[in-house]
């Protein structure tokens, strides 16, 4: 159905629309066991479902006031009923220079794009609003809250024009998160798409943003060449995403010490997030596609 | 030590750009990665820095400036220059003679006197041209004037010690142009100066003398010669002693394979001793020998043919005829011997070139060839039937080769013998019919016969008489006489004439090889008599062989067999030969060098190859450990 619907190009090519058609039927399974289009909110609100009483207070709507108990007690209560509202999906994804790595479809940035894409499908077939915005692109990042699943296509188009920026233009993850926190309302589930390789990790930006209501997620993405270097000799590296220039001989010794900091790292990051309740899934951009989004997402807690 | 080329030494400057490389750093390949985030987190402690780093000691720099060193100081061309340097050009006459072989100095005098060359060639400057002369029987430039060192030291190689004498005259005649041809040069004589110096030379390059040998003893056979008695023939050997000490020798003369003699000498230091030593009749090729066990074993055997190669002619005559004996002592090549009792014997038969009878009869079982003189009766060749007076010569057989130049026509005959002529000869000369003198060949087996007493007319008075006997004996005794001399000195050519009509002429050598020859003009020119002892000369017509003889080479050389160095007794127009002073050459150590150079580069590509570049810590710490390490790029498991 989707694969044929529009013309698509590279990153959502009739390959990855097949797989996402699959989803589809998937995502129909995950959902069977949640209220159909329904997700019980936080906020008390007009509804069908009975939350809780509390005294009138003036300005109150007379309406509500729960007359039987008023007769029994003679005390005025208002009625609170379960606000049910369609909840916000946010998916951030990193688009900072060290993410416009790898090869074909081991891309980072095109592989996020996907994950992203998959993410937002699934939403939407859940009859959520997703919200995606692209940090540290060289376009234009936000699209305003999608809704319904006609409103995929405009995802597509969306990740499809998201391009990373030139190198040497680092992006402040946690300066970038901060900023969403501030600036979004409606906070909710929140995918954060990125391989966190900056200063700090963005352990900042993700408190920020818990601290504002976000549960966040964080899917931690990796090309195989960065989990493990092919690299050796008298070496001049030059970091994509910020210009930057080590001089350093790789032999076998250094990358078995690359390897030690790399699992350090991880290892660091899913005790931090596990702390805090975040699910934290790190994934290689050559793992296979399908896998990662119906079962790692789904061992890792990111979608029921 | 000096240096041929000493401005390669700048070539050393090379050095600065290899430590700046190792300085600079600047064989890093640029690798671009998403992150270096990581990396410095892992390599903080092997961090190099950029883009000038403190020079550390590394093993790899090391090799390479260790090699560069290497290179420059064989390009440089480094030797160690003895004391005086020789002339610009060289010409080295080496001596290949027979003393070269002694063995004083091992394994010889010559492979020290070819090692002396290669100094000198070594000693060349740059473009200097040498010229090699081997002296020995003969002089040969085995080398002309060239500065490719790698043929020069090709021709000495190839020089190998000859048997013979030296000839040094023939090798300063070669030198003289080859040394004026070119400036500045010297000539260097490698000897042991066991040679007789040329009187005069026209040499006026300065001489340089480097002598081979030492202070040795040798004792050797320096003459020997047979010589025929009443009773038959004794050798007479010459022993010299060159040494310092009195020795004692059995010199061993041998006929072919059997003992002669053999006597014990004892010969005083700087003496000499002759010994003669009767033979038997009829002995062949004798061989004396001493046992001598000295530096030079060239003169401790010699050859020699009894009798030389003269025909020899057995004389039997009734009384004594000095006409007879004088006219056959005029004849060359021919050695008359009178026989024993006065008789001929039938043994003697294969043994002489010619048997002439004077007024007696020859044995009837006599197979050589005759010449009968004033025939008896009953002398088994022709019919004796009277006497004939005063006969006067009425026919000559002009056109015969025995009466070319002879004419008998005014000679006196007193008497004759009247004979009938027999079916196998032919009359030359007649009186009134009655022959005088007659000769023809029956059974292979020529005769001639003179019908009247030389001492009852006037012909030995007359010029005809000793060509007629030349004519009658040649033609009788073809084989005698081959005009070979007695003995040679190795290594000399030797003319061989052959006799008419020969088509080829075979000469086997001591070893046994077989050489044919044919003769151009009458004549066989010899070279190849390199080989001490009896060479055998065969000489065919047809499939016929008409003449054997024996030619025997002997060093016989009181100069070659004085093996003890002498000084050089030559002076050239420009200067005295420099005493027999060593010029030392100088001593080239680049092949080395280059050697150590490859070798080390070959350590640092390995090196560089089996871990990189690294410091000397390092590597020692990797060697020590020396596990296998596994390929780099192979694909490992990712870690959980």
């Amino acid at each position: 159905m989707i694969a044929t619907a529009r013309p698509h190009d590279a990153v959502f090519d009739e390959t990855f629309l097949r797989k996402l058609e699959r989803l589809d039927i998937m995502a129909r399974k995950l959902r069977a066991g949640v209220v159909r289009g329904e997700r019980r909110s936080t906020k008390r609100g007009q509804s069908v479902e009975f939350a809780d009483y509390r005294l009138y207070s003036p300005g109150d709507d007379l309406r509500r006031v729960d007359w039987n108990v008023y007769a029994r007690t003679e005390r005025a209560f208002i009625k609170l009923f379960v606000e049910e509202e369609d909840r916000t999906i946010h998916v951030l994804l990193d688009s900072s220079p060290s993410m416009d790595w790898g090869d074909g479809d081991q891309h980072k940035l095109t592989w996020g794009r996907r994950v992203a894409a998959a993410l937002g499908y699934i939403a939407l077939a859940g009859l959520d609003r997703v919200a995606v915005t692209v940090l540290g692109g060289a376009t234009d990042g936000r699209i305003p809250a999608l809704r319904g699943t006609k409103s995929f296509f405009r995802l597509l188009d969306f990740l499809s024009a998201t391009t990373s920026p030139p190198a040497n233009q680092p992006l402040d993850l946690d300066q970038a998160l901060r900023t969403y926190a501030s600036r979004t309302r409606n906070p909710g589930p929140l995918f954060l798409i990125s391989d966190l390789l900056v200063e700090g990790s963005g352990k900042l930006g993700l408190t920020a943003l818990a601290s504002h209501g976000y549960e966040p997620a964080i899917i931690h993405t990796l090309t195989a060449d960065e989990l493990n270097p092919a690299l050796a000799g008298e070496l001049k590296l030059v970091d994509r995403e910020t210009g930057g220039v080590r001089e350093l001989t790789v032999d076998e010794s250094a990358l078995s010490r690359y390897r030690q900091t790399l699992t350090t790292w991880q290892a660091d990051l899913a005790s931090h997030c596990a702390g805090r309740g975040w699910p934290y899934l790190p994934i290689s951009t050559a793992d296979p596609f399908d896998e990662v989004i119906l079962n790692t997402l789904r061992r890792g807690g990111m979608v029921q | 030590m000096g240096s041929i080329a000493p401005l390669g030494l700048g070539l050393l400057a090379l050095a600065i750009p290899i430590i700046a490389l190792y300085m600079l750093r600047m064989r890093r390949q640029e690798q671009v990665v998403s992150s270096t985030l990581l990396w410095e987190q892992a390599i903080r402690d092997v961090r190099a820095n950029a883009p000038w780093q403190k020079l550390q000691p590394n093993l790899l720099l090391l090799l390479q400036l260790l090699a560069l060193a290497a290179l420059v100081f064989a390009l440089i061309r480094p030797f160690w220059l003895g004391a005086t340097p020789l002339g610009a050009n060289l010409v080295a006459i080496i001596d290949v003679s027979g003393s070269m072989n002694a063995t004083d100095i091992a394994p010889s005098r010559l492979t020290k006197a070819k090692a002396e060359v290669q100094n000198l060639i070594a000693s060349l400057p740059a473009n200097g041209q040498m010229t090699i002369i081997a002296a020995g029987a003969g002089a040969e430039v085995v080398q002309a004037a060239t500065s490719d060192r790698a043929a020069l030291r090709e021709a000495t190689d190839r020089l190998t010690a000859r048997t013979g004498i030296t000839n040094f005259t023939e090798a300063i005649a070669l030198a003289t142009p080859a040394a004026e041809r070119l400036p500045d040069t010297t000539v260097v004589i490698i000897s042991d100066g066991a040679f007789t110096p040329p009187a005069t030379n026209d040499l006026r390059a300065p001489i340089r003398f480097i002598q081979v040998g030492k202070e040795s003893e040798n004792l050797g056979i320096t003459a020997a010669a047979t010589r025929r008695t009443g009773g038959g023939a004794e050798l007479f050997v010459r022993v010299q002693n060159f040494g310092t000490t009195e020795r004692q020798t059995l010199l061993s003369v041998y006929d072919g394979q059997t003992l002669v003699e053999a006597r014990a000498l004892t010969v005083a230091a700087g003496g000499e001793m002759g010994s003669t030593i009767g033979l038997p009749p009829a002995v062949g090729l004798l061989r004396a020998e001493i046992d001598a066990a000295d530096e030079l074993a060239l003169d401790n055997t010699v050859w020699v043919r009894s009798g030389g190669n003269k025909g020899r002619i057995l004389l039997t005559t009734a009384g004594p005829n000095t006409f007879l004996e004088r006219g056959l002592a005029l004849q060359p090549n021919v050695v008359v011997e009178r026989a024993q009792g006065g008789a001929a014997t039938p043994t003697d038969g294969g043994d002489y070139d010619l048997y002439i009878f004077d007024g007696v009869a020859p044995p009837k079982d006599l197979r050589g060839p005759i010449l009968l003189i004033n025939p008896p009766a009953d002398n088994g060749l022709v019919t004796v039937t009277g006497t004939i007076e005063r006969p006067a010569v009425t026919g000559q057989l002009r056109d015969d080769p025995l009466m070319k130049g002879v004419d008998l026509e005014r000679i006196q005959i007193a008497e004759a013998v009247a004979v009938e002529r027999p079916a196998w000869a032919r009359v030359l000369a007649d009186s009134g019919g009655k022959p005088l003198l007659l000769a023809g060949e029956s059974d292979g087996r020529r005769m001639a016969i003179l019908t009247f007493a030389l001492s009852r007319s006037d012909l030995p008075l007359t010029l005809a008489y000793p060509i007629l006997l030349a004519n009658l004996v040649g033609w009788l005794a073809p084989n005698a006489g081959s005009g070979l001399p007695e003995t040679i000195h190795p290594d000399e050519i030797v003319s061989i004439a052959a006799r008419s009509g020969v088509d080829s002429m075979v000469i086997t050598d001591p070893d046994g090889r077989e050489r044919r020859f044919v003769p151009a003009h009458g004549v066989v020119l010899f070279p190849n008599t390199a080989r001490l002892g009896a060479y055998t000369v065969r000489e065919f017509v047809g499939d016929r062989e008409i003449r054997r003889s024996v030619l025997t080479v002997n060093l016989l050389s009181a100069a070659e067999s004085k093996i003890t160095p002498q000084a050089l007794q030559l002076t050239s127009g420009a200067a005295a030969v420099t005493g027999s002073e060593i010029p030392r050459s100088r001593n080239e150590i680049w092949r080395p060098l280059l050697l150590a150079a490859l070798i080390i580069l070959a350590i640092e590509w390995w090196i560089y190859y089996r871990g990189g570049a690294r410091s000397l810590g390092t590597f020692a710490r990797d060697l020590w450990r020396s596990r296998p390490r596994p390929a780099r790029n192979r694909a490992r498991k990712r870690p959980a």
